[in-house]
């Protein structure tokens, strides 16, 4: 590169100048000679030439990025003095520092000076691109505000972008200055250009937000009806651009006084409106609520379907921040639904169904074939949309309630996909029209003796359908259940399935299969039993109802991981006969929980039983640990134990006393078998909530029933529990049940007092609903702690020789199994006469690495009484560490509880005789 | 200059459009309609108002009709015919498609029915339209040198325009009938932000605001539903073009939707054709059926048939489309005098009715028997519907319309007397435009805008080429001005062409000096020790440049000092003008007479002040 500045430049040189920039071999000093040769070009403002020179910089930056700051310096020393090709230098700039962010960044004292010395196309250029150069929001919008005052409309328009730009990125809220240009955008609504208008529409409303956030909480209201009035007297310009922005700008304004929302649903001029002329102090102009005559109904049926698509959204978000929304409205949204445009019909849906949300939704007649078309419609958001507001919906007549299950059938018909949903509209239509359930009953029979002749027709949808409506009635109105035929519980029973995939979001599998149940036995039984209905129909109106007080049933759960869980172990199932026996035994622990609340223990008892036997059925393999097995023994004990106990609760706190010594004795038993439960098993991992949950369960218990004297005590294991439950669920990440929650809290009420009023703990008694799914997972290294006992040779007839007054040993074979290595245990010898005493069994006998532990040891005991023969039980005892709260004073032995591994063994001991002795 | 505006028609009555303007001496004459309800010479404007001579051609540079009814195209075929205007007739490409059908119709009905004596000939049709010369939508027409014409789309009816006329910097608009909300088939009114001088604007429901359109669809098609469902006969007569087109699309899409199989019938041959045009005619339709059009020509309704006129007494129920409206004579009024009696069937009445027609009977009351024009009476037993859309905006859309243009004035035409007073006052009072409601035959003049041309001298320009924003911060908020014609000053100079100067510029413009203000003050010294007048000044000259932060460079000679534009120099009067309370008795003080420019203000009585301290 030798050439001199002053031999003129051609083409020519510069085309091989380009190409050395861009063949990757060329060598560095090369490149650099030309980067130099090229910069000296800048200050010359030769601007035919200039032009190629920044392209080529720009080449060069892209082929050898290291190039890019130094490019970049000497592009922008040389900015100021290139007057002609500022704009494109900025260019080159922007899309360098874009590449390279370690390129300094432009100075907005610079920018703002080229930007007012530029022409009009490198002007709108560089207003349409400030927000590359990453400018301070002062000068970027001084520049626009100033630059809306512009004679050229393109530049005016990109102004008021940029101001809408600046005032989207937040944290300019001078006060003047957000008046200022607010005033001034509004100014602009009268420019003679469309595109202006338009934008001056989005910057009024985005700098009237700010506007109306900026005033005192008592002037919001005043200032946002200046606002929304304002944006009012341009909907009917005739441009679609500015009314399409005018509708958007409605819904970003979002609120307006009620009068004015009325005013906007008729074209009449309003009494309330008229005369009231509150002075708009923000443009110096009256506005009047007149000014929204009819805004809405000309967004509605205005030609163009962008129009009417950004009215009737804008009319959802003001419904949606409007407390009280007319009825009115709700008719001008139901025209819309006949609309021809897909688009606009599923944003009327939307908008009634959150009407419908809010309680305000009374379909007519007129109205009822829109949504029937909606329903059946092509577009699957606009059929979602529809079943949604019917759903919530509520028909007067029998006629429509008729004409919404027929169109109901009818998409079922033409789309299958749909059947889960459909379903749960179906339930939720029946249980909100239960009144009507005995026609479609009629129906249903009709359809059943239609389709009798064909037997695989059964199953047929529209069957099930009907089915679902109609089991849904006495969820909502208990009476409508004697008219129900048994027949049809029946026959859901057996679409248990499928019916629960409908209903996943309202309850699973279990509650229905309960329900369905409960239900069959009611609807054929009569009077007395009746009744019963009430407890589970209340306790699930009452946890499950919304605030309109509509029978909406709320998710339970979390679905999808719900759903995830239930996949994988139905896969699991598959493989294995013993867990799927496993988890039905799990559902009918469940059921029999519930027909227990709903006070059938008799049928809970048989099932209980039923689960008992069939436990006993099934023997460990390699899916099935012998622990998990022996833990659902216990559990299902348990369960069985409690439902002995419940019905002392369910009636009256007060009991002959009789009844009260039962139990008493119950509830001793229980918590000595949750105590076992807690200590005898190891590897427990979710399990470990299900059977915290029940000792709580039991603490509440007998807070509740028993008398002041033991409540100290209780309530100290109950708070102890409850604390240690929740560092369970917080070590293991798992979310704490409702009803831990509800206990923690009520518990808090409580605080210190002893005196704990009875009808909270009733309240969480009731709560309790047995397990969830995911608390019984029954993890694979659930194993039991059990050992054997043995005195070798010891009997009736070969009894133990002792001589009364002194110690006599008991020699014992001991066997051990999956004792964990911080176990105490301890031998306890024991006289019938509930003397006992305990010896220490020292671990090192049994600390080695294997689970299965045999060895001999010899126990001594101290109480021989003066007899000829006697009996002791021995028995091997673990200590619940756990269990510190009521902890026993014996002499010399456990300083806690202890549960038992094995069954006492008796051993005989006769006196030394004398002759013998002698001998 | 002025803008005249003569009605001939349509002046505080519906009938008869003609309005003719006259912008900066262009005339310009906006429709040529026949009064429908008239039987005498009242049928026709009064032409001769215009020119006793007749002639026409050189008084009239442009007739422009705004669309084909009756009473805005009825009178054309007589004032070029038989008046004799031969100058340019220009109309939208679908009014002059639709035009003959309508006149040819009119004459027959009025010829071979009522045996009226004929005021044209189909060979009159046939000739004046060829003098036609069609317009398409937003196209600027340059009439002659000065006229310049554009259409606008106007709703109402298929290829109803507005028109925007301009002669040098006067324009005008001129609505002709118009539709501010969209309907089945037609698309609303569109037109720009223009600057007006004048609007014509009709006003046919000047005080009525209807509501949505959908409950009233909903109305009729319910009412039609029913009778048809009770085995009834619907009859609707309509005009063969615009309401029978949206009424049928209504119901053939009601049709579809609710699976209805009774026949819909449309009465003549014109109906067909006219189906015909609006079919080929789709870009002038509304949005809608622009776009559905692609898959399906809306007018290609499914469900309508022919009618036969065997099929009047076919039992069974039906809906028929017959013509003409208002029931005002031919085919439509035969079937009425036959289903009229029967509580069954049902008269669905669209639109607006003339007066003295049986549809204007039948909608004014609830009537047991109706006089037929010939004499004979009909029971009217069957129900009357009052369909209630029409093609006409409403008094809302007029309001509408007007504060979107903002014209400088407004003149109602098209309209009944007391509503269009009452629309009058609403539009000076709420919106504050002059308004006008001319009766027929007379003329309203309202100013018009003239610019003056100026050149612009070329530093004017070259600082006017760059923006010059000044902010000011008011009480409660930001204001921007941009200041670049502010500097501006207008120069006109007797028999030359205004000229735009810049400020700066005025003085060499006008060969007058610049004044320049400039201070003065006589100062006075202290003296201190035995110092000359050299030194005294010296003395200064360090004292100033100490104290005096912005004095960079002082010059100083014998007896002068000089600051930027600051000068003093010592001052030997006794009685200086500029020395001011300050008695010159003491002997050690001297003075040091000083100006200053208004430029160096600050500067000057820093001067002053630091001098002062010496003393």
């Amino acid at each position: 590169m030798e050439e001199d500045d002053s031999v003129s430049l051609t083409l020519h040189t510069l085309a091989s100048i380009r190409s050395l920039i861009i063949n990757a071999d060329t060598p560095f000093s090369v490149i650099s000679s030309v980067l130099d040769f090229l910069t000296g070009l800048l200050p010359r403002d030769d601007s035919p030439i200039l032009h190629h020179v920044l392209k080529l910089l720009s080449d060069l930056s892209l082929s050898r990025n290291e190039l890019t700051p130094q490019i970049f310096e000497s592009i922008l020393s040389n900015l100021l003095r290139l007057q002609t090709s500022a704009a494109e230098s900025l260019a080159v700039l922007a899309s360098l520092s874009e590449r390279n962010p370690t390129a300094a960044a432009i100075d907005g004292e610079a920018f703002a000076t080229i930007c007012i010395g530029a022409d009009v196309s490198s002007r709108m250029w560089m207003l349409r691109n400030a927000e590359r150069f990453d400018l301070p929001s002062s000068v970027l919008f001084t520049l626009c505000f100033g630059f809306t005052k512009d004679p050229y409309p393109c530049i005016r328009r990109v102004a008021l972008d940029g101001l809408v730009y600046v005032c989207e990125a937040g944290g300019f809220d001078h006060a003047r200055a957000v008046q200022g240009c607010y005033a001034r955008a509004v100014e602009l609504l009268d420019d003679d250009e469309d595109s202006v208008r338009s934008s001056a529409v989005r910057a009024v409303s985005v700098w009237g937000k700010v506007l109306i956030t900026s005033k005192e909480e008592t002037r919001r209201r005043e200032c946002s009806d200046a606002v929304f009035l304002q944006l009012c007297s341009v909907v009917r310009d005739m441009s679609v651009d500015v009314r399409v922005e005018v509708f958007k700008a409605f819904g970003v304004i979002g609120t307006a006084s009620e009068s004015i929302i009325l005013q906007t649903l008729s074209k009449k001029v309003l009494k309330a409106g008229k005369g009231k002329k509150p002075q708009n102090r923000f443009s110096n102009e009256s506005a009047d609520a007149a000014a929204a005559a009819g805004v809405f109904i000309h967004g509605f049926e205005d030609e163009f379907y962008e129009v009417r698509e950004a009215a009737v959204e804008s009319f959802h978000s003001l419904s949606v921040n409007s407390i009280e929304f007319p009825d009115e409205a709700v008719c001008l949204l139901m025209d819309m639904l006949y609309d021809d445009y897909m688009v606009v019909r599923l944003k009327a849906l939307e908008a009634l169904h959150h009407i419908a949300n809010m309680g305000n939704l009374k379909i007519q007649e007129t109205y009822m074939p829109a949504f029937l078309d909606a329903i059946v419609d092509t577009s699957e958001n606009i059929r979602l949309t529809a079943r949604n507001i019917l759903k919530l919906a509520k028909l007067p007549d029998m006629k429509l309630v008729n004409k919404g299950v027929d169109g109901v059938l009818k998409s079922l018909e033409m789309y299958p996909q749909d059947e889960p949903d459909i379903f749960s509209t179906l339930f939720l239509l029946g249980q909100n029209h239960s009144n009507f359930v005995v026609n479609i009953i009629k129906r249903f029979r009709a359809k059943l003796e239609t389709d009798s002749g064909n037997k695989s027709e059964f199953n047929s949808q529209q069957v099930s359908a009907f089915l679902m409506f109609i089991i849904s009635a006495p969820l909502s109105n208990k009476q409508s259940i004697t008219s129900i035929p048994p027949l049809a519980f029946s026959y859901s029973l057996a679409m248990v399935e499928k019916f629960s995939c409908g209903l996943h979001e309202m309850m699973d599998q279990d509650t229905l299969l309960a329900y369905l149940a409960h239900c069959t036995t009611l609807s054929s039984a009569s009077g007395t039993e009746f009744n019963k209905a009430d407890t589970f129909l209340n306790a699930y109106r009452r946890s499950t109802a919304d605030h309109s007080g509509n029978p909406v049933l709320l998710p339970s759960k979390d679905i999808p991981a719900e759903s995830i869980s239930i996949d994988s172990i139905a896969e699991l199932e598959i493989r294995n006969p013993e867990l799927k026996s496993i988890s039905h035994i799990q559902l009918k622990v469940k059921a029999a929980w519930l027909l227990l609340k709903l006070e059938c223990s008799n049928e809970a008892f048989r099932a209980l039983r039923a689960c008992k036997q069939e436990l006993a059925t099934l023997t460990a393999n390699s899916s099935i640990s012998n622990g998990a097995l022996k833990f659902m023994c216990q559990y299902v004990h348990l369960i069985e134990l409690l439902a002995q106990v419940w019905p002392h609760f369910e009636n009256s706190r007060h009991t002959s006393t009789c009844r009260s010594v039962e139990l008493e004795m119950l509830m001793e038993e229980l918590e000595i078998k949750l105590m076992e439960i807690r200590c005898r098993f190891t590897g427990l991992s979710t399990e470990v909530s299900l059977v915290m949950e029940l000792v709580i369960f039991g603490c509440l218990l007998r807070l509740y029933k028993f008398e002041i004297c033991c409540r100290l005590n209780c309530k100290k294991k109950l708070s102890a529990t409850v604390s240690q439950l929740e560092l369970h669920h917080e070590q293991q990440c798992t979310k704490p049940s409702d009803f831990l929650t509800e206990t923690k809290k009520s518990l808090q009420e409580i605080g210190s007092s002893a005196d704990i009023s009875c009808l909270t703990l009733l309240d969480l008694i009731k709560k309790f609903n047995c397990f969830s799914p995911e608390q019984f997972t029954l993890s694979g290294n659930l194993q039991c702690v059990s050992a054997e006992l043995e005195v070798p040779g010891n009997g009736p007839y070969n009894p133990v020789s002792f001589v009364a007054g002194l110690p006599v040993a008991i020699p014992c074979e001991i066997k051990l199994l999956n004792v964990p290595r911080d176990a105490r245990l301890w031998l306890r010898i024991s006289r019938s006469d509930d003397t006992c005493q305990f010896v220490y069994l020292d671990p090192n006998l049994y600390n080695g690495g294997e689970t299965e532990k045999r060895f001999m040891f010899t126990a001594v005991a101290c109480m021989t009484p003066r007899a000829v023969v006697f009996t002791l039980q021995v028995s091997i005892g673990i200590e619940c560490l756990f269990e510190d709260v009521c902890c026993r004073k014996h002499r010399y032995g456990p300083k806690h509880p202890v549960t038992y591994l094995c069954k006492e063994r008796e051993v005989h001991f006769s006196l030394v005789s004398r002759t013998e002795a002698v001998l | 200059m002025a803008i005249d505006c003569l009605v001939l028609g349509a002046g505080q009555e519906i009938g008869k459009s003609c309005v003719v303007v006259t912008i900066n001496g262009k005339k310009i004459m906006f429709d040529c309609g026949m009064h429908m309800g008239c039987d005498d010479h009242n049928r026709y404007p009064d032409f001769s108002i215009l020119s006793k001579s007749g002639d026409f051609d050189n008084t009239i540079s442009c007739l422009i009709i705004t669309h084909f009814h009756m009473d805005h195209v009825g009178a054309l075929p007589y004032f070029t015919e038989v008046c004799g205007y031969n100058g340019p007739v220009y109309m939208s490409y679908p009014t002059k498609a639709l035009s003959p059908l309508m006149l040819e119709d009119y004459r027959r009905i009025m010829v071979d029915r009522r045996g009226e004596e004929e005021l044209f000939t189909s060979a009159h049709i046939a000739s004046c339209m060829n003098k036609v010369i069609p317009l398409d939508l937003k196209q600027t027409i340059q009439v002659d040198e000065d006229l310049q014409i554009r259409a606008y789309y106007a709703g109402h009816v298929l290829g109803a325009v507005m028109v925007y006329a301009k002669v040098g910097d006067a324009a005008i608009v001129y609505t002709g009938d118009y539709n501010m909300t969209t309907d089945r088939h037609l698309g609303a009114a569109k037109i720009d932000r223009l600057q007006l001088d004048l609007l014509i604007s009709e006003s046919t429901y000047a005080t009525t605001t209807r509501g949505s359109k959908y409950p009233r669809e909903r109305e009729f098609l319910q009412a039609v539903h029913k009778c048809v469902a009770g085995g009834g006969k619907a009859l609707i007569p309509s005009f063969a073009l615009g309401r029978a087109q949206e009424l049928c699309m209504l119901l053939d899409d009601y049709w579809e939707r609710m699976n209805i199989k009774v026949p819909i019938y449309f009465s003549s041959g014109l109906t067909i054709q006219a189906n015909m045009y609006y079919k080929m005619l789709i870009s002038w339709t509304s949005q809608n059926v622009k776009e559905k059009h692609v898959t399906h020509n809306p007018f290609d309704f499914k469900n309508v048939k022919d009618f036969d006129r065997s099929l009047i007494h076919a039992p069974g129920p039906c809906v028929l489309f017959a013509t003409p409206g208002m029931l005002c004579a031919g085919f439509s009024l035969e079937v009425f005098k036959h289903w009229a009696p029967s509580p069954l069937n049902l008269v669905a009445l669209p639109g607006y009715s003339v007066a003295g027609t049986v549809g204007h009977k039948l909608m004014s009351g609830k009537p047991t028997t109706v006089d037929l024009y010939n004499g004979t009476k009909v029971d009217v037993r069957c129900k009357i519907h009052q369909v209630a859309f029409s093609p006409h905006t409403d008094a809302k859309g007029i309001m509408d319309l007007t504060k979107f243009l903002s014209p400088k004035n407004i003149v109602l035409v098209h309209g009944e007397k007391p509503s269009m007073m009452s629309l009058k006052d609403k539009i000076t009072s709420e919106l504050g435009i002059p308004c006008f409601v001319p009766a027929n035959g007379e003329t309203v003049s309202v100013a018009s805008t003239t610019f003056v041309k100026a050149n612009a001298s070329d530093m004017f320009l070259k600082i006017c080429s760059n923006p010059n924003f000044r902010f000011s911060n008011s009480s409660t908020q930001l204001r921007v001005t941009d200041q670049r014609t502010a500097d501006g000053v207008l120069v006109i100079e007797k028999s030359k062409k205004a000229k735009i100067v810049h400020q700066d510029e005025v003085s060499e413009v006008l060969h007058e000096k610049d004044h320049v203000v400039s201070l003065a003050y006589c100062c006075p010294v202290k003296v201190k020790g035995e110092s000359d007048d050299v030194g005294l000044i010296k003395q200064l000259s360090e004292k100033i440049s100490e104290t005096v932060s912005c004095a960079d460079e002082i010059h100083e000679s014998e007896t002068c000092l000089q600051v930027g534009s600051f000068k003093g120099s010592l001052c030997l009067k006794e009685e200086c003008v500029h020395r001011r309370g300050i008695s010159s008795s003491c002997s050690e003080v001297k003075f040091l007479c000083c100006n200053w420019s208004v430029a160096d203000l600050e500067l000057g009585w820093g001067i002053i002040n630091a001098m002062k301290q010496n003393l």
